[in-house]
C-alpha cells in the first residue's frame, strides 16, 4: 500500500509527533537530570542540558546509593533480581511451551477444562495469594529466599506462557502431527524436532512478557524478597522515596533509569520478534 | 492379501461416521475410495492408518491384526493433503525422519534419501526449505517420505487435490508408474473419478459411511450395484428413465411412455421384475448414439426427437432431448451445436444400460 501525501496524513503525522513528544519528554528530563550536579540540578531549568556533564550520579547509583542504612547502589539488587529472573523465565517458558505443547495436540478431555482453570488462575488479583504463599513457602522452607521467589514466579508465570503456547500450536496445521506419527515419532521427539524449531517467535513473546513481569514485581519481593537480596523494584522504591536525609534527584534518575534498561532492551533488541510472535498464524509450507 | 477390514465402525460420540465396512485387497492393489466430502472415506483411511481408533471392527494388514496398534508401528507411509512438511526441516531431514526414529544409522540414511531422491528426480532440492519449494515440488518430497521407509502399504490422502489441473494429470502418470514399478499396495483417498477410473485396480465408492460398491472400476463404471454409484460416477452424469417392465409379450421390455426398450440382452441380478414393476433405466450419455453403425450390432432403442438445449465442451458437445417427458442428455463427437428445435434420430445402446429398482434404487 502506497500513500499519498496530502493534508489529512500531514495533520496525522503532527499529532503522531506531538504524541511521541509527550511520552519521551520524561525521559528526557530524567536524563539530563541524571547528568546534572545535585546543584545544578536545582539551580537549572528542568529541560535544560548539563552545564558540566557528570557521570558521578550514575556511579553513585549504581554501587554508593543508600537504600535504608544499606549504601551499595543498586547493583546488589540488579544482580539479585537476574538470578531470580532468569531461572523462573527459563522454567515458565519451558513449562509453558511443554503444556502448551499438551492441551493443543494431544487433546483430552480435561484440556479445555484445565486451560480454562489456568486462566482464571491467572487472572485472580496477586494479592489473594499472598497469605497461602506465604504458608505454603513456610512450609517448604524457603520463605525470605529467592528459590521462593523463583518458584513463586515460575508458578505464576506458567498459566500465561501456557496460553501463549497453546494458542500457537493449535493453529499449527494437525496433519503435521499426524506426519510425525506416522513416520514414528513419538511424544518427545515430535515436541523437540517438529514443536520446538517452529516456536522461537513465541518463545520471544513468552520470555519477554515472564522477564517484565518478574522485574517489575513489586509485591511479591517486597513480601518474600530476601533481605539485603531483595528485587531491583523494591530497592528502586526503598532509594526514591526515601523519607530521610537530602533528595539526590541526580542519582534517583539515574537509579530509575538503570532499573528500566534490561526491560527497555529486551524490546528494542527482540521488538520485531515479538510483534511476528503476537501476530503469528498458520504456517504454511 | 494386503489390506482386509471387517466390520469397521466408526463413531464420532453419536454420530455414525463409518458403518460396517468390509473391504478386502490383494498385495499390489491400488485402491480408490472414493466419494464425495463428508463420505467418510478420510475417516476410512485414517482407521487404517491408526490415526483414528476404529470403534468396532478389525483392521488387517499383510495378515497381522493392527487394530490396537499405534500409526508408527503399522509399517504403512502416508502422503497428506497438504503434504505436511515438517517446516522447519530440509529436505533431506523431511525424507530421513522416519529413519530417524526407526533409529537408522545416519550413513545408511544418506544413501537410502540419495536414492529416493534419484527415483523423484529431486536431488538437486535436497538442502532446500519446504517454503522453497513449487507445490509439485512439495508433492515429490512428500511421496518421498513415504517412499523413504520401504512400506507394507502406501496411504494418499487426497495427494493432488492442491496441483492445477496440468500438474496432477503429470502426477496421476507418476504415482501409476510408482506403483507398477514398487508392487506395493497403494490406498488412495479421492472425490475425483479421473483418479479413481484412471489408477485404481479396486474402488471403494463411499456414502453416508458405507460402501457402495466395491469393484474394479470397469465394474463400478459399467455394473454400478445402485443408483447413487451410477449417478456419482462418470464425468457425465447418467441419464435415469423411468418405465414399466413388461414381460407378457414373450420378450422381456421396459416400457417408457410409448416406447419399448428390449431388455432380451440384460443380464438381471436377482431374476426378472415382475410384470408392471416400476424401474429406472440408466443410461450413459456416450451410449447414446447418432449413427447406427456405432451400435455394432447392438440392441437398442431407436427414437426421434428435438434438441432442448445444447453445449460446447471443447471437443465434444453436450445435447439434451426429452423422451416421454423426461429429460436425457447425450454427448456427441461434434465441432458444432445442434440447433434447438433439430429433429434428431438417436440410438440407445441397450447393451450399456443399467437398471434400478424404482424406490430401493438398488441394481436389478
Amino acid at each position: 500500500m502506497s500513500w499519498k501525501f496530502n493534508h489529512k496524513t500531514a495533520l496525522l503525522y503532527t499529532a503522531l509527533m506531538v504524541f511521541a513528544l509527550y511520552f519521551l519528554a520524561p525521559i528526557y528530563v530524567m536524563l539530563v537530570a541524571s547528568f546534572k550536579s545535585l546543584e545544578e540540578v536545582h539551580q537549572s531549568s528542568v529541560i535544560a542540558l548539563p552545564e558540566i556533564w557528570t557521570f558521578e550520579p550514575w556511579v553513585k547509583a549504581w554501587s554508593g546509593a543508600c537504600s535504608g542504612l544499606n549504601c551499595e547502589g543498586i547493583k546488589p539488587f540488579f544482580i539479585a533480581t537476574f538470578e531470580i529472573a532468569i531461572p523462573a523465565v527459563i522454567l515458565a517458558v519451558l513449562l509453558g511451551a511443554f503444556n502448551g505443547y499438551v492441551m493443543a495436540k494431544w487433546r483430552s478431555k480435561f484440556a479445555d477444562i484445565l486451560f480454562a482453570t489456568m486462566l482464571i488462575g491467572s487472572f485472580v488479583p496477586l494479592q489473594l495469594f499472598l497469605i497461602p504463599l506465604a504458608v505454603t513457602l513456610r512450609e517448604l522452607d524457603i520463605y525470605g529466599t529467592s528459590i521462593g521467589l523463583i518458584l513463586i514466579h515460575t508458578v505464576y508465570g506458567v498459566p500465561l506462557t501456557t496460553m501463549l503456547f497453546r494458542n500457537y500450536y493449535t493453529t499449527l496445521p494437525n496433519e503435521l502431527m499426524r506426519a510425525a506419527v506416522m513416520d514414528g515419532a513419538g511424544f518427545f521427539k515430535i515436541f523437540f524436532h517438529i514443536i520446538v524449531p517452529l516456536s522461537p517467535a513465541i518463545t520471544i513473546v513468552a520470555i519477554i512478557l515472564v522477564f517484565s513481569g518478574v522485574y517489575n514485581d513489586y509485591l511479591f519481593a517486597l513480601t518474600f524478597g530476601e533481605s539485603g537480596k531483595r528485587p531491583i523494584m523494591s530497592a528502586v522504591q526503598n532509594i526514591v522515596a526515601s523519607a530521610y536525609g537530602i533528595k539526590e534527584y541526580n542519582v534517583n534518575n539515574a537509579v530509575v533509569i538503570i532499573s528500566a534498561l534490561p526491560t527497555l532492551l529486551l524490546f528494542l533488541i527482540t521488538g520485531k520478534f515479538f510483534v511476528r510472535g503476537l501476530t503469528q498464524g498458520a504456517v504454511k509450507g | 492379501m494386503s489390506i482386509k477390514l471387517t466390520h469397521i465402525e466408526k463413531n464420532f460420540g453419536p454420530i455414525k461416521v463409518l458403518n460396517d465396512i468390509n473391504i478386502e485387497i490383494e498385495e499390489g492393489d491400488f485402491l480408490v475410495l472414493l466419494g464425495c466430502s463428508g463420505c467418510g472415506k478420510s475417516t476410512l483411511l485414517n482407521c487404517i492408518a491408526g490415526l483414528e481408533q476404529v470403534t468396532n471392527g478389525k483392521v488387517e494388514i499383510m495378515g497381522r491384526d493392527v487394530t490396537q496398534l499405534d500409526p508408527g508401528k503399522r509399517n504403512l507411509a502416508m502422503v497428506f493433503q497438504s503434504y505436511a512438511l515438517y517446516p522447519t526441516m530440509t529436505v533431506a531431514r523431511n525424507i530421513s525422519f522416519a529413519l530417524e526414529c526407526q533409529g537408522v544409522k545416519k550413513a545408511e540414511r544418506e544413501k537410502t534419501v540419495k536414492q529416493v531422491a534419484e527415483l523423484l528426480q529431486i536431488t538437486q532440492l535436497l538442502d532446500r526449505k519446504p517454503s522453497q519449494l513449487s507445490g509439485g515440488q512439495r508433492q515429490r518430497v512428500a511421496i518421498g517420505r513415504a517412499l523413504v521407509r520401504d512400506p507394507d502399504v502406501y496411504l494418499l490422502d487426497e495427494p493432488m487435490s492442491n496441483l492445477d489441473a496440468k500438474l496432477r494429470s503429470q502426477m496421476r502418470f507418476e504415482l501409476k508408474e510408482l506403483h507398477r514399478k514398487l508392487g506395493r499396495t497403494f490406498v488412495l483417498v479421492t472425490h475425483d473419478q479421473i483418479e479413481a477410473m484412471s489408477m485404481a485396480t479396486k474402488v471403494a465408492v463411499l456414502d453416508q459411511g458405507k460402501v457402495q460398491q466395491f469393484g474394479t472400476p470397469h465394474q463400478v463404471y459399467y455394473e454400478p450395484q445402485n443408483k447413487f454409484v451410477a449417478e456419482f460416477v462418470g464425468l457425465n452424469k447418467m441419464n435415469f428413465l423411468e418405465g414399466r417392465f413388461n414381460g407378457k409379450d414373450g420378450e422381456a421390455q421396459l416400457s417408457i411412455g410409448d416406447y419399448q426398450a428390449s431388455l432380451a440382452n440384460y443380464q438381471f441380478a436377482n431374476g426378472q421384475p415382475s410384470e408392471g414393476q416400476s424401474i429406472i433405466m440408466g443410461v450413459r450419455p456416450e451410449s447414446i448414439y447418432r449413427s447406427k453403425t456405432q451400435l455394432e450390432g447392438h440392441q437398442h432403442l431407436e427414437v426421434e426427437l428435438p434438441v432442448t438445449r445444447s453445449e460446447m465442451t471443447g471437443s465434444d458437445v453436450q445435447v439434451w432431448f426429452e423422451l416421454a417427458g423426461q429429460i436425457i442428455c447425450a454427448r456427441f463427437r461434434a465441432t458444432k451445436c445442434p440447433d434447438i428445435g433439430a429433429m434428431t434420430r438417436l440410438y440407445i445402446d441397450l447393451h450399456m444400460v443399467s437398471l434400478f429398482h424404482s424406490t430401493s434404487e438398488v441394481r436389478l
